[in-house]
């Protein structure tokens, strides 16, 4: 279930935030590419970054999982103060680093726990995030 | 799915329900790994009593 709303959160920001940000209008068609690029490099570079940090997998995933409430409740806040693009920019940044790691880091979460996983109920989480 | 859902939602209901449904969903995902370590507990405690009370049947079996 965590990889089913991982990948909506994922896919819906990617997907749609160009489209939020044309029909706020804080951008037209051909600038609004830059919010999903921006997201997308980030999220890489981030995931990269991110490997070499030290830590358990465990904490990451809960440290990950509170950045992204925040960055969604911090979006919220910059639209009804009126600042849609900045939203749009922060949210952007916010979101590429508070998803970096999830994905791996969810397939990680059992064996992290102390669960013995078979392959199966490996595949069964990858799927679960294929429906979403 | 998800996706599809949050678009129809933005169509119908308001624009920003973008970032509400986001929210939502990292909530979601919060609560989730919460249970998650509940039931991991749980199933690491019922696991720790059956090896204890096999160890007690095996002294008790000693015994006899």
């Amino acid at each position: 279930m965590m990889m089913f709303f991982y990948l909506g959160l994922e896919c819906t920001y990617g997907g749609w935030i160009s489209s939020f940000a044309v029909l706020t209008q804080v951008a037209n068609r051909q600038q609004a590419t830059i919010y999903p690029s921006l997201f997308w490099v980030l999220m890489t570079i981030f995931r990269i970054g991110l490997a070499f940090l030290p830590g358990s997998g465990h904490k990451k995933l809960r440290i990950q999982i509170e950045a992204n409430i925040g960055s969604g409740i911090i979006s919220l806040v910059l639209i009804y103060m009126g600042h849609t693009q900045l939203a749009c920019y922060l949210s952007a940044v916010m979101f590429g680093f508070s998803m970096s790691t999830i994905y791996p880091l969810i397939l990680l979460f059992p064996s992290e726990v102390g669960l013995h996983t078979e392959d199966r109920q490996t595949s069964n989480i990858v799927m679960a995030g294929v429906i979403s | 799915m998800l996706t599809m859902l949050v678009g129809w939602f933005m169509d119908w209901i308001h624009i920003n329900m973008l970032f509400y449904s986001l929210t939502v969903f990292a909530i979601a995902m919060w609560l989730l790994r919460l249970y998650g370590l509940h039931l991991i507990t749980v199933q690491k405690q019922e696991m720790a009593v059956n090896d204890l009370g096999m160890e007690l049947k095996a002294i008790q079996e000693e015994k006899q």
